[in-house]
């Protein structure tokens, strides 16, 4: 194993938006960082630049991106493709919680956010604990 | 920065460019709004009303409520006092006027106006100007407070106490974790501070404002986090001259705890006012029931406004923060606010003329470890500032000595968490910096410990996320 493969996972998480419910991110960060993870926390009404520049700066893994506002569909496009012109090829992007105002059904939704690019697409509610055993199964897997 | 009166020459040299930023800042006159607040009847001016309750053992149920235009807004506003038969009633300023966006504020006014309802989630203030308010004002019969907060409300409170408001909040704290994520404490601190000497300057003048604050949204935290982030703004409240203040706190379910909250909270502010040699604040209680999430089921809302009374009954709190028991649903209707304004009021009804206590010797515990844990925190921030409170604060808040959970603000450690015990108090699952002594960790500690023994297995996050929810559920701990 190079050294690289041995360090810490590092993650940058936040509220992508003018959203700033974060409840749900805290909570996640705080099991990330009991379960050994590098949390970079940016809070909320973060951008996609910002969520970028942060990936960058502590060469991280993932980028974990939470939004309540309903608001995600305009918010998350893009951020794929920039983030491959930033030189993060690898990068694991998941995005969670109230993705999407109206009663479109989780397949639907799901199916949206994969086809811009996001790995894994979560309702609200989820326990971390499923996130993060994904979270490790995806990182370990780009890194190989 | 030091936690030192705002001089004439500063606050007047800093008020012409607060008012600057918007046409509508050129129509206050502070002279004619003080003159304007001596011609308000007693029953419009929330200290009188407050006091009143304080005396007589009343409490009156709370929220906030705004629509787009002024026509709208006295609709609502005479609805509730009518059908809700309210006491006291409050100005939600919209979401772009808190980001000091007055021009989008404006456009929403129009499509407002177009539309024929409201297109913003609140009353744009600063749009409507003076005038505007005080059509308001005239229209009911109630006093009105702001409730809102922005990371700089310093010309929404100019225009709307000069238009007839007679309370608001100042609370930076509580703004700069909350409310905006970008926000610097300093600055915070800096817009805040011009509030209390504006409320300062009314009082000094014969106007009584009632100042609100809260120190950080309780949700999921043991309570003396938030009596020490209250504490502190309350010392810095004094030294620009505001004389009455209304102290709100989250009350969460475990009634030993939330009464031991509103007793400590009293007498501590007494202790460190008396310590600065400050003249002490005229103080009144709100409580709010605590929850991340409102029941979307309709009967445990209503139970949660009832519980609400209840702790506002046991707390002896002159105000009874609610929501509506539409509140899950989304924007509520003026019926969603009236009925839930009927309910309190039943509620009140039903408690007031009777005296009801909680268990003595629970109590006596919770107020001994409650004081023992705000002591230890404002005692540090006093002696991180050497002395002074709003120095000591931004140390404070940096290193995690005064600390927030869910703070959106990434300016914050956020490395407290708390979580309940199996009676339903909130204990420090993780008290991350915060100065205690060995004999606070080991009853958190242990109190967490009687749960785990009672569940048979650890608690964790996945602890933490049932706990928030609960309420809305309609329990108090699973």
């Amino acid at each position: 194993m190079t050294n690289e493969k041995e360090s810490k996972r590092t993650v940058v998480t936040g509220v992508i938006g003018e959203d700033v419910h974060v409840v749900g991110i805290r909570i996640l960060e705080y099991a990330l960082g009991e379960a050994g993870f590098k949390v970079v926390p940016l809070g909320s009404q973060v951008s996609q630049k910002e969520f970028i520049d942060a990936a960058i700066e502590t060469n991280a893994d993932a980028i974990l991106i939470s939004s309540l506002s309903g608001h995600a569909s305009s918010l998350v496009p893009g951020l794929r493709e920039k983030c491959i012109e930033a030189g993060l090829k690898d990068i694991v992007i998941y995005v969670g919680g109230y993705l999407l105002v109206g009663e479109m059904a989780w397949e639907g939704v799901e199916k949206r956010f994969k086809e811009m690019g996001i790995d894994r697409v979560y309702p609200p509610s989820t326990s971390p604990r499923l996130a993060m055993a994904d979270l490790e199964a995806d990182i370990s897997a780009r890194r190989r | 920065m030091k936690n030192k009166k705002l001089t004439e020459d500063e606050f007047f040299k800093e008020r012409k460019e607060v008012l600057a930023q918007w046409p509508t800042g050129k129509d206050v006159d502070l002279d004619e709004a003080i003159a304007y607040h001596k011609s308000l009847p007693p029953s419009k001016v929330y200290v009188e009303k407050l006091r009143y309750a304080k005396e007589h053992g009343k409490i009156y149920a709370i929220t906030g409520m705004g629509k787009a235009t002024i026509e709208e807004q006295i609709e609502l506003l005479t609805f509730v006092e009518k059908e809700g038969l309210a006491d006291l009633l409050g100005t939600s300023p919209d979401s772009f006027s808190r980001q000091l966006s007055f021009d989008r504020a404006e456009k929403g006014i129009e499509e407002s106006k177009k539309a024929g309802r409201s297109m913003l989630n609140g009353l744009p203030l600063v749009n409507h100007g003076v005038a505007g308010f005080r059509r308001v004002v005239e229209a009911i019969h109630s006093p009105i407070s702001m409730r809102y907060g922005a990371a700089d409300p310093r010309l929404i409170d100019e225009i709307g106490y000069a238009g007839g408001h007679t309370s608001g909040a100042t609370d930076a704290l509580m703004d700069f974790w909350h409310h905006h994520a970008r926000v610097s404490l300093e600055s915070a601190l800096s817009t805040h501070r011009y509030v209390q000497r504006l409320i300062g300057y009314y009082g000094e003048h014969g106007v009584p404002l009632c100042a609100s604050c809260q120190g950080l949204y309780g949700a999921g935290i043991s309570p003396s986090l938030q009596m020490a982030a209250i504490l502190v703004q309350v010392l810095m409240m004094a030294e620009q001259g505001v004389r009455h203040a209304r102290l709100h706190f989250a009350a969460h379910g475990n009634l030993a705890q939330d009464v031991a909250t509103a007793h400590v909270l009293r007498s501590l502010k007494q202790h460190y006012l008396k310590k600065f040699g400050y003249d002490d604040i005229e103080e009144f209680l709100s409580v709010s029931f605590s929850l991340v999430q409102y029941p979307l089921e309709v009967g445990s809302a209503f139970a949660v406004v009832f519980m609400n009374t209840l702790m506002a009954k046991l707390c002896g709190a002159q105000a009874n923060d609610i929501r509506t028991v539409a509140e899950a649903k989304g924007i509520p209707t003026k019926e969603d606010t009236a009925y839930s304004f009927r309910t309190a009021k039943a509620m009140e009804n039903f408690l007031e003329t009777q005296k009801i206590e909680v268990d003595k010797k629970a109590l006596d515990t919770e107020v001994a470890m409650a004081e023992l844990e705000v002591r230890s925190i404002v005692d540090r921030v006093l002696e991180l500032g050497d002395g002074d409170v709003v120095d000591g604060t931004i140390k404070a808040v940096k290193s995690g000595v005064l600390d927030n959970p869910f703070a959106t603000n990434p300016a914050s450690p956020c490395k407290v968490m708390g979580i309940k015990d199996s009676q339903g108090a909130l204990r420090y699952f993780n008290h991350g910096n915060l100065p205690f002594p060995k004999e606070v960790i080991d009853f958190h500690k242990g109190k967490i410990a009687e749960r785990e023994k009672l569940k048979g297995k650890k608690l964790d996050y996945e602890t933490l996320v049932s706990d928030l929810l609960a309420v809305s559920k309609g329990v108090l701990v699973e």
